[in-house]
């Protein structure tokens, strides 16, 4: 009989490494992940002696993050709706009035109110975190405000050329509540994971490399995906629609590669930038994908090398044969991709929370006088 | 830095639980395998992270150094080796040559900004002479005090400046009219020592690494039935001259190892064990005033850099160096050693929390990097 026990215990000692090899992988970026959250803080808070009304956009990610950071920053916080923000500021008579972006979901009268505020004696800043994208709306807005701050290095000529008298360049950052490492179930796993609206330079891109892509186990979230010429060999991989953030995070985490490609820029369906003002600054998601420690491959703005190491802390493409090969090379060398998440996570976690920023926005609004 | 907490046990997810087991292993088993896997993921996952997570950043200065390895071969080797890769993170250019060379003359040729000697028991103080008449700096870096001293006593005044890893050996020196006299450890070399993932069949519980000098042999002999008793690696020379030699030579590999080699012995085992060579030993010992030896040997540092259990013996100074209890573990006795052997092999939690903070600790203070650093801020000013 012993001809039949071999293969079996071959077989066994096959699925012995097998389960070694995949609880190695997960104990790995489970003790990496722990380790660096442990050891990569933001510095602690700076507080300013200010009181400050934040009105946020309806983006999330970003408003929890600023809101966060800036309870813990200012001594006292008033996060108010738009539509009642005139109300509230002059209620309140805060040091200033904060926007965040005063597009898409602000009210009507919201230029009308921004005016009320002002008139009142009391500062007016917006910052603008979909710039350049929305170019035609921003530049109706901007001059309705004492301050604008732009996390996009292009536009920031466009609102001094406007009339607007106080611009500046204000990055945005990670809410790492939100965005963690975090263990996820095999549901949420993947090879390779893109979410995102399905705008026409990113179909263009899924289209090029989808053969390849065919292959792997994929995840792709986000609406106008049936834009795809690919699309009957991509849909099993696609779920339409809206992704809350959370779930967002948890897919980040359960991917080996996380892509990030940004918007086009140029005119036309997607975009309101008749101005064509590129786009030179990285998106927020850069940040987002970085703080759940899996590693990004991410198409390149000019600013990236002013957050992110290429090569150490994400891994960057310039076409779609780059970005196929290196999804391939990744794929096959677990020991480079997850040093380079690992250290992603460790530089977001350090310098590129919303807290992180705080300092930097208080110094550019010319605020010195911390508690 | 890290605080105390508690390691969490693996919960594996099993997304296959609702399968039958297959190939011959009982899902039970394949469980085992996975949080086994776990177990090892994690703790190198933790470690890596904390090497990731120490910022590098290295001041390359605009000068010409000429390296002068000790031509020893093995095994100083290495040493020279993790020297010279160093020192090429600090200067724009490195010269190397071997202590065998004519090295007056390539230094004239040459015109390096200084000269810097490695050990310098093989070098011709003529060269020293010769090379300081040409109005080049040259300085050297004593890597065997104070065991050498009787050779090294005459060597040290024609340099312009002695480092020595000995701190007590700085007043020797100092007493036998060198000016300038610094105290200089050795430390470690992370591209070699660094923690790794060994296999399964390399994992031991206790680890000593050594020769078999005779103050170790009066120490080991009192230790051999506990250590018999254990998953225990020596290797080293001499170790016949143990009284138990017979009994023990199962778990004693008679040779010298390869730095990468020494580190994976590091790696696989639970608690590595160090103990100082005594500066009145009597094997090869050319220390005739019998300077004391207070500070860390090389190898303090090298145990701490693969993140396992460092168990010293207490060296005067090793406190500046590492916190005891809590970055490293001492005894003083063979009484102690064994007992903290049995606490450290029983609390798990604790063990690896000592060794990633004698890691942290290593990596940012006791690094090659960090020594080199030290010598040109004084050689070249901060």
């Amino acid at each position: 009989m012993s001809w039949i026990k071999r293969p079996r215990a071959a077989l066994a000692a096959n699925s012995h490494e097998r389960g070694l090899a995949n609880g190695y992988r997960v104990g790995w970026r489970d003790g990496a992940c722990e380790a660096a959250v442990q050891l990569a803080n933001p510095p602690a808070p700076t507080v300013y002696n200010l009181r400050v009304l934040f009105v946020p956009q309806g983006f999330q990610a970003i408003d929890n993050g600023i809101i966060q950071a800036l309870r813990q920053s200012v001594r006292e916080l008033h996060v108010v709706e738009a539509v009642r923000m005139a109300e509230q500021a002059l209620l309140v008579r805060p040091d200033f009035v904060l926007v965040l972006n005063g597009l898409h979901v602000f009210p009507e009268d919201h230029l009308a109110q921004a005016d009320q505020i002002r008139a009142a004696g009391i500062r007016t800043i917006i910052w603008f975190v979909d710039d350049p994208y929305v170019t035609d709306d921003t530049v109706i807005v901007a001059p309705h405000y004492d301050t604008i701050l732009t996390h996009e290095l292009s536009t920031i000529p466009l609102y001094g050329l406007i009339g607007c008298k106080d611009v500046h360049y204000m990055p945005l950052g990670a809410d790492i509540e939100v965005f963690k490492p975090m263990r996820v179930g095999s549901s949420h796993m993947s090879d390779v994971c893109f979410i995102g609206q399905g705008f026409w330079n990113r179909v263009h891109m899924f289209d090029a490399i989808a053969q390849q892509l065919a292959g792997l186990n994929v995840f792709i979230a986000g609406g106008l995906w049936d834009r795809l010429k690919e699309y009957r060999l991509l849909k099993p991989f696609i779920r339409h629609g809206w992704l809350p953030i959370e779930e967002s995070a948890l897919y980040y985490n359960g991917a080996r590669i996380v892509i990030n490609m940004h918007r086009t820029t140029e005119a036309g369906s997607d975009n309101k930038n008749s101005y064509r003002y590129p786009g030179r600054s990285i998106n927020p998601r850069t940040y987002e994908i970085a703080a759940c420690g899996t590693m990004q491959l991410t198409d390149v703005r000019e600013d990236l090398g002013a957050y992110y190491q290429p090569g150490l802390e994400l891994e960057t493409y310039g076409s779609a044969v780059e970005l196929a090969d290196k999804i391939r090379y990744y794929l096959a060398n677990e020991e480079a991709r997850r040093l380079i998440a690992i250290r992603g996570l460790i530089r977001t976690r350090r310098e590129h929370t919303y807290l992180s920023r705080m300092p930097r926005l208080m110094e550019i609004l010319g605020y010195a006088n911390s508690l | 830095m890290l605080e105390e907490r508690v390691i969490p046990l693996p919960t594996p997810i099993r997304s296959d639980k609702h399968r039958t087991a297959k190939g011959g292993l009982s899902l039970h088993q394949r469980e085992a395998a996975y949080a086994l896997g776990w177990e090892h993921g994690y703790w190198y996952g933790q470690c890596e992270a904390l090497i990731q997570s120490i910022p590098q950043s290295v001041q390359i200065r605009p000068i010409h150094v000429l390296f002068v390895a000790t031509g020893k071969g093995f095994p100083y080797s290495p040493l020279d080796e993790a020297v010279a890769e160093t020192l090429r993170m600090f200067a724009v250019r490195v010269s190397i040559v071997s202590a065998k060379q004519p090295v007056a003359e390539i230094a004239a040729r040459l015109r390096p900004d200084v000269v810097i000697v490695l050990d310098g028991l093989e070098f011709q103080t003529t060269e020293v002479d010769a090379i300081r008449r040409e109005g080049i700096r040259i300085v050297v870096w004593f890597t065997d005090d104070p065991y050498y001293t009787d050779i090294t006593s005459r060597l040290a005044p024609h340099y312009d400046h002695v480092f020595t890893l000995e701190r007590m050996c700085v007043p020797f020196y100092q007493g036998l009219g060198c000016q300038n006299v610094h105290h200089l450890p050795l430390g470690v070399y992370p591209t070699v020592f660094r923690p790794g993932n060994p296999p399964r069949n390399a994992r031991r519980e206790i680890s000593f690494v050594g020769s078999a000098y005779w103050t170790r042999v009066g120490f080991f002999d009192q230790i051999t039935d506990y250590l018999n008793t254990k998953d225990t690696l020596i290797t080293g020379i001499w170790w016949e001259r143990l009284r138990d030699y017979t009994r023990l030579s199962p778990k004693i590999t008679s040779r010298w190892m390869e730095p990468g080699e020494t580190a994976a012995n590091y790696n696989g085992a639970k608690i590595v064990i160090n103990m100082h060579r005594a500066h009145d030993d009597e094997s090869f010992n050319n220390n005739s005033l019998a300077i004391n030896a207070v500070s860390p040997n090389p190898r303090t540092f090298e145990i701490s850099a693969c993140a396992t259990l460092q168990l010293t013996d207490i060296r005067m100074d090793l406190p500046q160096y590492y916190l005891p209890d809590v970055e490293i573990v001492t005894y003083s006795s063979p009484q102690e050693m064994i007992e903290k052997i049995e606490y450290y092999l029983a609390h798990e939690q604790e063990r690896r929390l000592i060794a990633l903070r004698g890691l942290y600790r290593t990596l940012r203070e006791h690094t090659y990097a960090k020594r080199v650093e030290t010598m040109m801020a004084i050689l070249f000013g901060v």
